[in-house]
């Protein structure tokens, strides 16, 4: 397996505050900046406790075993994790276990998984908990608290009073003061060299030298004190956190410095290195510390939603995750790729509109309600009322040359800022109280988008375009100017507007080819515009002409609130209703010009750590670019900040496990079978999937492909179980892959035979029936084909019999519901048509029409119903039948009472079945409304105890009838032949009881198990 | 008073009818139609109509997402779902979502006006496959479950009555109580209906979380 990319731990690698500008011009910082920045908020940390499949909250061990599966040590049994289900394996499931108090694991080089149990016994798993065997103890039954394995391949183990053993031999090193009442030792470290080192309470630090234990001295003779941990570096050499420091030992001598110890007198219960070289500590009463190189640490507790404070493991996957076993629960950190950054006051709970970075390096948040933000330098500054800004909702913020900043609001129009006062613009229209968009021209002109139009300010003096062609321009909500010198500008329901250089304006909307009059977002680029729509879709202008991409061809929203280049201009980002994503340029090309398929785009959304995958949109900088690649985005719940320098799409494809196998919900085969035999007959059958993924495991995707029956690949989304409804008799081979959320697929993936056993009639006597049938058809027809094997070919015919039977059956539907009514609309509209001369007819023939759609459409409903697989059960076809009777009782002018079971068990059902159960009843109700001259019908309907049988019973209260004499002769004995007919095709029987005069009840009896496949044509 | 009413559906012809129905109708005010979703989501939350007609099947986002946010603004806007057939599983999933009741598309015009108004006035129709539907509903235990949110007694038996094929007018004469308190149940049952799938909803979003 090719080493994976680990995702850089960036939430924890920068700095906790960020630079607020390149350039910190320190500057014109008013006495009423407050100190404070904007800071991230706490990480998203996911943690799990015995309600969520946590076998005991108390976890003393976590640790990813390379087949992907995290590993669990509790004292209520060793707990498997695949980022979703917790499989727990006690003594139950492996033997070998002497109990169920799991105190250590370790994976060796080899990739086998080491159990230490508080007995003292030593177990190794194999096959991800298939089988385990107990090493031969030779050591005293103490519990194991640690198992490590040195480079050399040998195998060693901590026991609780101290002692230090070899698994091989049970050579033991006994601890100073040995003492099973006290024991000291409390680590036990093997580095990249191999040398073994035991670091016990009372500050010291022993290695193993040879024979014997030997305290360590440092050679430049540095008293080591408060040593309160030692844990072996990924880069080679020990990571020491003594004297107050934590530093690296390697070759004789300190290589690496982080610095104090953030905490030096709390105890410290577990220490782990990421990949990136960020240590994290797990520190009584404190939490978990992170500490990045070159950045302040940074601490999680309880209050961002750390299991507990006394961290006994700390260990990290290969997705970059990192993993902390607690007393109280499971903690993991997933790393984030947008970090929600908020001042003290977090925005006052409003949201965030647009984002300003001013010339002198400031920025500037317009918030919904909380007014204006201002950051610079580790200071915050909010404006409002006190400044001047009467109103708090301010959508659009701009500098100008002069060093004024504009501020529109949505209620008092434009303000003014200078020198940390704000006025109302002068000369400003009142009745533009919406100002929503914000734009310094090159030439210096500011220009505003409003309520009633766009506004330019040239040289103090407000020119207004309010209409064009006695169109109102309407409410523009954002601006942009290209390099010809036009200024565009989106309206909410008007379109899109030019006015070029002289000043003429005009408007753009369907006529024109622009699909959305709702424009959100303008980005020209390279002679081209890009327009963000609200609603419908994202679209390009060049040479006159739109073209539109949207959530048809994979565009993840048709709302695009912002559109941003990136630096190079290679990717444009987009922020929106659905989340931020970036699109290569080329992408898009090759999809809007060439008509290729979009390639998905990189997305950004809640597992991200985005609040809320819905951005703020409809106002002119709802998000910002930085030259250092920061992307701000505003939206309701606050302003998300993504450093795309770091991104990288996450290359650690899941690895995927078929987990079960069940046939009519009963579990016929478990994760280490690799054959499902299913049983003769009609049966569900349902394969169980993991992926294991600890990132994202709501958005691994799955398919599937069932070589033997058809060899594409089918795509089940996020589904996590496969469902055939009917496999004909044959040798499959299913094949299982996933992909991670950003659409790494493992192809490998997992495998499992299926074999679908034929019933007796399906073998050799029948099957020879048809193989002779077949060749005689075959024969009169082409010899084309060479038939690869008799039973293939006699699947294949099954199958397509099926098929062809339903196919039939949904074409003599359509004849017979849909072509008679149809045909009967073309004759009265014919004639209604032929005497349009005359009101009183045609209000009759129209009368007609209209009953003739109703039919058509009832009876249209029946196919689409009888035809759709989604309603393939007993429920829906309970359902379904309950209302048809209320329906056509109801308008025949009949009482219907229904008698139902509420609750239905799941029960399968054949088109076909319900097809045939549903006209029998419609047969039956008919009878009772045509007949009988009941005023009430009550139908009835139960399964037997085990689901083996549905009865529904059909009763009136008319005048009944002898079911005998009517069988045996008459016209409406075929309806009741008819119901035999059909209730027989289903393997059931029909019953009558009535009498003249004392009403009539109708039970139908159908079995919900057929013995075998009714598909199947009789041979 | 007029009642103001707006519209989404993606089929023009079909929005085009109900909409010259109702603009030719003097006491309802059509604020506007929608062919998307997603474009009448801002407009219709700005609009704030006392009904909404919205279409089951749409492609993009479908109708029965569309009310849960249009009503998580507009919690005293009716919503009324258009659909061709009478899917009862849509139909439930749009009660749940907010909807308060729906109508065939093949519904003739003067049905269809009289319909708005009854909505409008309170009315509240229920057929007896959805009154299954929520009464399995209600059966099944809700994780985060809102004081008060269980069906009462009257609530449960209406509920029952329904499922049972019973008219609102035999319910009520059964009950002993007037046709308006029966429709003044189902309305509570729908209340109830949405409340519980949103905090279902909000309790399943939790437990993804963790």
């Amino acid at each position: 397996m090719p080493r994976a990319f680990v995702l850089v731990f960036f939430l924890l690698l920068v700095a906790s505050r960020v630079p607020l500008a390149g350039q910190t011009r320190a500057a014109n910082a008013s006495a009423d900046d407050a100190p404070g920045a904007l800071v991230r908020l706490p990480p998203v940390v996911t943690s799990w406790y015995r309600e969520d499949g946590l076998p005991q909250n108390a976890v003393a061990a976590v640790r990813q075993t390379r087949d992907g599966y995290l590993w669990l040590a509790t004292y209520n049994g060793l707990a498997r994790f695949d980022g979703v289900a917790f499989k727990v394996f006690g003594q139950r499931e492996l033997p070998a276990l002497t109990g169920n108090r799991i105190t250590a694991l370790c994976e060796d080089a080899r990739g086998r998984l080491w159990v230490g149990e508080e007995t003292g016994n030593v177990v190794v798993v194999h096959e991800a908990g298939r089988s385990a065997e107990a090493v031969p103890r030779r050591w005293p039954r103490e519990a194991v608290v640690a198992i490590r394995e040195t480079p050399s391949g040998e195998m060693l183990l901590l026991l609780a009073h101290d002692e230090l053993v070899r698994v091989e031999d049970g050579k033991a090193w006994k601890f100073e003061q040995t003492d099973r009442h006290n024991p000291t030792v409390l680590n036990l470290a093997v580095d990249r060299d191999g040398d073994v080192w035991l670091q016990d309470k009372k500050d010291r630090l022993v290695r193993r030298d040879g024979d014997r234990l030997a305290p360590w001295v440092m050679p430049d003779g540095e008293a080591l004190t408060q040593i309160s941990f030692a844990e072996p570096s990924r880069q080679g050499g020990l990571w020491i956190i003594a004297n107050r420091r934590i530093r690296r030992w390697l070759d004789g001598r300190w290589v690496e410095d982080r610095g104090e110890c953030p905490h030096p007198e709390q105890y410290v219960s577990a220490f782990h290195e990421l990949a990136d070289g960020t240590l994290a500590l797990g520190v009584l009463d404190v939490g978990l510390l992170l500490l990045a190189p070159g950045s302040p640490p940074r601490q999680v507790d309880a209050r961002a939603g750390l299991a507990g404070d006394w961290i006994t493991s700390l260990s990290s996957d290969r997705e970059g995750n990192l993993w902390a076993g607690t007393s109280v629960g499971l903690t993991s950190l997933r790393p984030r790729r947008v970090e929600m950054m908020s001042p003290p006051d977090a925005w006052g709970n409003k949201g965030v509109l647009a984002v300003e970075r001013a010339p002198d390096g400031a920025l500037w948040v317009g918030t919904e309600g909380a007014g204006l933000y201002r950051f610079f330098n580790d200071t915050i500054r909010r404006y409002g009322e006190a400044e001047g800004l009467t109103k708090p909702y301010v959508w659009a913020v701009k500098h100008d040359a002069a060093g004024d900043v504009w501020v529109g609001t949505w209620g008092q129009g434009l303000f003014r800022g200078r020198e940390d006062r704000f006025e109302p613009a002068p000369g400003w229209d009142a009745a533009a109280v919406a100002v929503t968009a914000l734009l310094v021209a090159k030439n210096g002109d500011l220009l505003a988008g409003t309520n009633r139009g766009l506004a330019r300010l040239r040289d103090g003096r407000w020119t207004w375009w309010r209409e064009s062609g006695g169109q109102p321009v309407g409410h523009v909500r954002v601006i942009a100017e290209d390099t010809e010198g036009n200024v565009w500008f989106g309206t909410a329901g008007r379109g899109l507007g030019r006015i070029d250089a002289r000043g003429e304006l005009r408007l753009f909307g369907a006529a024109d080819g622009l699909p959305g009059l709702y424009v959100w977002s303008l980005l020209p680029l390279d002679g081209d515009l890009w327009i963000g729509t609200a609603g419908a879709g994202l679209v390009r202008h060049r040479a006159g002409r739109f073209d539109v991409l949207t959530t048809r061809e994979g565009l993840p929203s048709d709302t695009i609130c912002g559109i941003i280049p990136d630096a190079y201009s290679d990717h444009l980002w987009f922020s929106s209703f659905s989340g931020v994503f970036a699109l290569a340029r080329q992408d898009l090309a090759a999809c809007m010009t060439l008509r290729r398929p979009l390639a998905p785009p990189f997305l950004l959304d809640r597992g991200d750590g985005l609040a809320t995958i819905e951005c703020a949109g409809g106002m002119q900088q709802p998000a910002l670019y930085e030259p250092d690649g920061g992307l701000w985005v505003a939206s309701s719940k606050g302003l998300a900040h993504i450093d795309t320098t770091r991104l990288r799409r996450q290359t650690v494809s899941p690895p995927v496990f078929i987990q079960a196998g069940l046939v009519d919900d009963a579990p016929l085969i478990g994760e280490w079978d690799r054959e499902l035999r299913v049983p003769p007959g009609r049966h569900r059958v349902e394969i169980r999937l993991a992926a294991l993924n600890f990132s994202a495991p709501k958005k691994v995707r799955f398919r599937y492909r069932l070589a033997g029956l058809e060899d594409d690949w089918v795509d089940i989304g996020h589904q996590r179980s496969i469902h055939f409804t009917y496999l004909p008799p044959g040798d499959y081979r299913l094949h299982v892959a996933a992909s991670n959320r950003d659409g790494y697929w493992n192809e490998i993936g997992d495998q499992l035979r299926i074999v679908a056993l034929p019933a007796l009639w399906q073998t050799w006597p029948a099957r020879a029936a048809a193989v002779v049938l077949a060749a005689a058809l075959l024969a009169g027809l082409v010899r084309a084909r060479v038939l690869r094997s008799a039973r293939l070919r006699m699947v294949e015919l099954e199958r397509r019999h099926a098929v062809e039977r339903e196919r039939t059956r949904i074409a003599q539907d359509l004849h017979d519901d849909l072509g008679v009514s149809l045909t009967r609309l073309h004759l009265l509209s014919q004639t209604a048509q032929a005497g349009a001369g005359d009101p009183a007819a045609t209000r009759v023939h129209l009368a007609g029409i209209r009953a003739v759609a109703v039919d058509i459409t009832r009876a249209m409903d029946e196919v689409v119903w009888a035809a759709n697989p989604r309603h393939d059960t007993l429920e829906s076809l309970v359902a379904y039948l309950a209302r048809f009777a209320q329906e056509f009782l109801g308008a025949a002018g009949l009482r219907c009472r229904l008698d139902l079971p509420l609750e239905i068990p799941e029960v399968p059902l054949t088109a076909e079945f319900r097809h045939n159960l549903f006209l029998a009843c419609k047969e039956s109700l008919h009878n009772a409304v045509r007949h009988s001259g009941a005023a009430e019908v009550r139908l009835a309907l139960r399964c037997d105890p085990d689901a083996r049988e549905l009865i529904v019973t059909i009763a009136d209260d008319g005048r009944g009838f002898d079911p005998e004499a009517m069988l045996s002769g008459g016209a409406r004995g075929n309806g009741l032949r008819n119901l035999v007919q059909r209730l027989r095709a289903l393997g059931g029987r029909v019953e009558w009881k009535s009498a003249p005069g004392r009403g009539a009840v109708v039970t139908l009896r159908a079995p919900l198990a057929p013995p075998d496949v009714p598909g199947f044509p009789s041979l | 008073m007029k009642t103001t009413v707006a519209i989404i559906e993606d089929d023009p012809e079909t929005r085009r009818l109900i909409a010259d129905w109702l603009r030719a109708t003097s006491d309802i005010a059509l604020l506007g139609d929608f062919p998307q979703p997603d474009a009448a989501i801002p407009a219709v939350l700005e609009l704030r109509p006392e009904i909404v007609l919205c279409d089951i099947n749409m492609p993009g986002m479908n109708g029965i997402e569309c009310v849960r946010r249009l009503k998580a603004g507009l919690p005293d806007t009716q919503f009324v779902m258009l659909t061709v057939f009478g899917d009862v599983d849509h139909i439930f999933d749009a009660l749940a979502a907010g909807a308060s009741g729906y109508l065939l598309k093949s519904t003739p015009g003067e049905e269809l006006v009289a319909a708005i108004r009854e909505v409008r006035a309170g009315g509240s129709p229920m057929t007896s496959d959805v009154a299954r539907k929520v009464v399995q509903s209600f059966r099944r235990p809700a994780p985060a479950e809102p004081p008060g949110m269980a069906l009462s007694e009257r609530e449960r038996r209406v509920l029952e009555l329904l499922a049972a094929g019973h008219l609102y007018k035999e319910i009520a004469d059964q009950l002993g109580i007037s046709v308006t308190t029966v429709n003044t149940y189902i309305r509570r049952i729908y209340e109830k209906l949405h409340v519980r799938s949103r905090s279902q909803a909000v309790a399943l979003f939790f437990q993804g979380q963790r």
